[in-house]
């Protein structure tokens, strides 16, 4: 089955994509030509380059972050806020829905 | 036509104009067998960044390409996931729990210290006078050790940096064991109470690592701590003399640069457009085809970032610095498993230096043509002599 996601780019604009056989939402936004996430470190959580905003929870929900993923993200360049994640760290699931905002450099 | 004819990056010409080889290769062999260097040499970005990031099909790790063979220097380079991911991480951490920023802008203004010293007329040679020094005391600051001397280790280094090409010419083979010999003598030496605060000494001091190398083979930790220490010593070295040298190389960039933004982008670029990692190896770990051709498990794969990254299938206007360059996905700190664990402190590096740098180019001129090390891995001044301008009569600083 496969998932939507919906990517919110740094100049505000809007594209839908519907995905399939990805492993993470890092691989499918790396896959579906979003060029502003980069996943350096090839999905091992290292190196801070496939950073998203996880705007998929409902305003005050908290995301679940890892505690690997907070010592990344203390060095990302870009604003880090309580929806910060390493798209590398969200596994997609099938017939799920994501909204993503991408942040404005990596 | 044989394999050498093809490419050798040992050869002046190459040395002198690589971009004219690698756009050959990219054009019409982007992936074909060296029968010097018993590997294939691969050149599009496309082809060299699967290869580094996949690790399921390529490996770092001889032993899952080929079970009969040994590692010489095992350490978390020579090592893919999921052995070495837990020490790599504890790596990164340890390296970003140091104040990079402050560390690297004090170094950089150093360097401006010393370029400043010299009057009207002098010469120096960037690389040993300079750079060297600057680069050993930050890395060495950042690591916490007290450090080698400079020159000692500047020597050391080449013959380190000469050694990764041994495949081309074994006659360098045996100076690099013993560089890396003393290397990894220093570090042991250096260990237990004598590290300093900062990276090394949080390693030494944490469980998790402790418990990951209590099983690993002889000298791995010596051999990892070297290897870090010699890549961030050896990388700044390459990067800053590459920056000095395109600055005094040519008027555009450093007027571009002047009226531009210093920022990651900036030194991303500087990255791609300079690449000092060339090139580096992995094996083929499954039956595999790399740009139609097919290629054996076990096979050595030679993956050529300096070409990828002036590849026009993904870079626009590859061979121009443009510095506010958006999309710039480039191999210079490799890419996946293995990526440059030091890439933060070298844009960091660059950010703070780069302004010195624009200053210095336009005080100083070149005393002699500057050469580059013989070197295919890494493309890295050996020396650029250097001689203070005369401030012109009625210019005032």
């Amino acid at each position: 089955m496969d998932s939507i996601i919906e990517v919110v780019l740094p100049d505000n604009s809007v594209r839908i994509v519907t995905v399939s056989g990805y492993r993470t939402l890092m691989e499918a936004l790396v896959g579906e030509g979003f060029s502003e996430v980069l996943g350096r470190c090839g999905g091992y959580a290292t190196c801070g380059t496939c950073h998203v905003y996880d705007a998929s929870f409902a305003l005050g929900s908290e995301v679940r972050r890892t505690p690997i993923e907070d010592e990344v993200l203390a060095d990302v360049p870009a604003e880090v806020t309580p929806r910060s994640r390493l798209s590398c760290r969200i596994r997609l699931r099938a017939g799920r829905n994501y909204q993503i905002v991408l942040p404005t450099r990596q | 036509m044989n394999s050498l004819e093809i490419f050798d990056p040992l050869s002046r010409s190459f040395r002198d104009e690589p971009e004219r080889t690698y756009k050959k290769l990219r054009d019409d062999r982007p992936c074909f067998w060296h029968d010097v260097l018993q590997a294939w040499v691969v050149s599009r970005h496309e082809d060299c960044h699967e290869i580094l990031r996949n690790n399921e099909r390529f490996s770092r790790d001889i032993k899952r390409a080929r079970e009969a063979a040994s590692v010489g220097t095992p350490s978390i380079q020579t090592e893919d996931p999921p052995a070495q991911l837990i020490l790599r991480r504890q790596v990164l951490k340890a390296l970003h729990a140091q104040d990079l920023q402050t560390i690297a802008k004090r170094h950089a203004d150093d360097l401006s210290r010393r370029m400043e010293g010299f009057a009207e007329g002098e010469t120096l040679d960037f690389v040993s006078d300079i750079i060297s020094p600057v680069s050993m005391n930050l890395i060495s600051e950042i690591v916490g050790v007290a450090g080698f001397d400079a020159s000692t280790y500047f020597r050391l280094s080449t013959s380190l940096t000469r050694a990764m090409d041994s495949g081309l010419d074994p006659s360098r083979l045996d100076a690099g064991r013993r560089a890396g010999s003393l290397v990894r003598e220093q570090i042991y030496e250096w260990s237990g109470d004598n590290f300093k605060e900062g990276m090394f000494d949080s390693l030494q001091n944490n469980k998790i690592v402790n418990q990951e190398t209590e099983n690993k083979p002889m000298n791995y930790v010596e051999n990892t701590l070297g290897g870090v220490f010699n890549a961030g010593y050896s990388t700044t070295v390459a990067v800053t003399s590459g920056i000095i040298a395109l600055l005094l190389d040519h008027g555009y960039p450093a007027k571009a640069l002047s009226s531009g933004i210093l920022d990651h982008r900036t030194a991303n670029e500087l990255v791609r457009y300079l690449s000092p990692a060339q090139a580096t190896t992995r094996f083929a770990i499954v039956d595999c085809s790399i740009a139609g051709v097919p290629v054996k498990r076990g096979d050595a794969l030679v993956v050529l970032m300096g070409s990828a990254n002036r590849d026009p299938r993904v870079f626009i206007q590859p061979n121009e610095l443009l510095i506010e360059r958006e999309h710039n996905p480039h191999l210079g700190f490799a890419w996946g498993p293995h990526v440059c664990l030091g890439s933060r402190l070298a844009l960091s590096w660059i950010q703070y230096v780069l302004p010195v740098l624009l200053r210095q180019s336009e005080l100083w001129e070149y005393a002699t043509d500057p050469s580059l090390l013989d070197s295919a891995t890494l493309r890295t001044f050996q020396r650029i002599e250097l001689r203070r301008r005369e401030t012109p009569r009625g210019f005032d600083h």
